[in-house]
């Protein structure tokens, strides 16, 4: 039945709600159960030893003893849990821990993979959820952490709000994320090679987040004494499928909603051939980067160093530089 | 070049025609970044030639 007046009347059941996000306007990146079947193939295809991940898991675990609190309590959230897990090895001096992911398999390799390593005396408990929907009570957890996960989520912002929800006063967030420079090249190379055979352009790669961004996105999540910083990694490969395969393995494949799902064979071919012609090595074998973007946020808490108020200071700049005799007018 | 039996078609392809594939990439390499479409068809179709002659089995 025609309803003449139907607009009006879905603006008015929306005004009504108190919801912080319309959900009508929430925009659908990256197609999340693709992503969760591709984290299931992932967790058959991960290779442990893979240097990548373990480096970017060490170097976000190590930033746990840069802090002098401890954290009893963790959580998880996806990407590589279980180089996160093996990379713990006491620091932080945490001793529960929470494993979460929206892929089964994972959860459960993780969970095969708790064995080796029952001498941590860490109690461990596993969650399949989704990293836009935590379903953890608030102010619950001393940490969280995140290794390449969340880079695959539609609403970072929104993630990142529930993550601190989910801390307690002075707790923690620790991710790492991939920037904007990864796959610089095979981006470079796909959108070629697709304008020379096919005559448009196709997302192949995920829009990803940048390094000014980073900062802004800790802030608008409301945590206190953001950090970011920034690590670039070349991998070399021997070819450029090597390079995708590892990123299957990884689980990083392509899972953006609006993907061409259909990859003409002449495409790959050509794409092939072009990123092995502009970007190889004297040897033959071929770059990728990956830029990973760490950063730390905490969660408020009145022993945090604040800001002093404006107006408040008792020193002028006058009276310093005339105590160390510096050139002045 | 080596016959490889690896159950990667698209690999077999780039281990085998490797210098077509060359020419192909520095064909559009060199015409970086005025790209147009089949600006390198003639290096492209004697790439897929090969390719077909890979699948094929190599007569």
């Amino acid at each position: 039945m025609y309803r003449p007046n139907g607009n009006c009347l879905r603006r008015f059941l929306k005004r009504s709600f108190c919801s912080a996000e319309n959900i009508d306007s929430k925009v659908q990146i990256f197609d999340r159960h693709l992503k969760r079947k591709q984290r299931d193939r992932a967790a058959w295809l991960l290779n442990r030893k893979d240097s990548l991940v373990n480096t970017v898991a060490d170097n976000l675990v190590d930033r746990l003893e840069d802090v002098k609190k401890t954290f009893p309590s963790a959580l998880c959230l996806g990407g590589s849990m279980e180089a996160i897990r093996r990379s713990i090895r006491g620091r932080g001096g945490i001793e529960k821990l929470i494993m979460m992911d929206s892929s089964y398999d994972m959860v459960k390799l993780c969970k095969d993979a708790e064995k080796d390593l029952s001498s941590d005396n860490i109690e461990t408990s596993f969650m399949v959820a989704d990293e836009e929907f935590l379903p953890i009570k608030e102010s619950s957890v001393d940490l969280v952490i995140s290794c390449l996960g969340l880079h695959w989520t539609n609403d970072l912002p929104g993630a990142m709000i529930q993550s601190r929800l989910a801390l307690k006063p002075d707790g923690l967030f620790l991710a790492a994320i991939f920037g904007g420079e990864t796959l610089k090249e095979l981006r470079i190379a796909c959108t070629i090679a697709h304008m020379e055979r096919e005559g448009g352009v196709s997302p192949r790669v995920s829009p990803l987040a940048q390094v000014r961004d980073a900062g802004n996105l800790l802030t608008r999540a409301g945590f206190t004494l953001p950090g970011v910083d920034v690590d670039e990694y070349q991998v070399r490969y021997n070819s450029a499928l090597e390079l995708i395969e590892h990123l299957r393995a990884m689980g990083e494949s392509n899972a953006l909603v609006n993907r061409i799902k259909f990859l003409k064979r002449d495409t790959a071919l050509a794409t092939a051939a072009v990123y092995e012609s502009m970007f190889a090595a004297e040897d033959g074998s071929i770059p990728a980067t990956f830029q990973v973007i760490y950063m730390t946020g905490w969660r408020e808490h009145e022993s945090q160093q604040k800001a002093k108020r404006r107006g408040s200071a008792t020193v002028s700049f006058k009276d310093i530089q005339k105590e160390f005799g510096g050139q002045t007018t | 070049m080596k016959e490889r039996t690896t159950s990667s078609p698209l690999k077999r392809i780039l281990v085998n025609c490797g210098v077509q594939a060359k020419e192909y990439g520095s064909c559009v390499a060199a015409k970086v970044p005025q790209i147009e479409r089949d600006m390198c068809l003639k290096e492209f179709l004697a790439l897929k030639n090969c390719m077909q002659n890979v699948l094929k089995g190599k007569p």
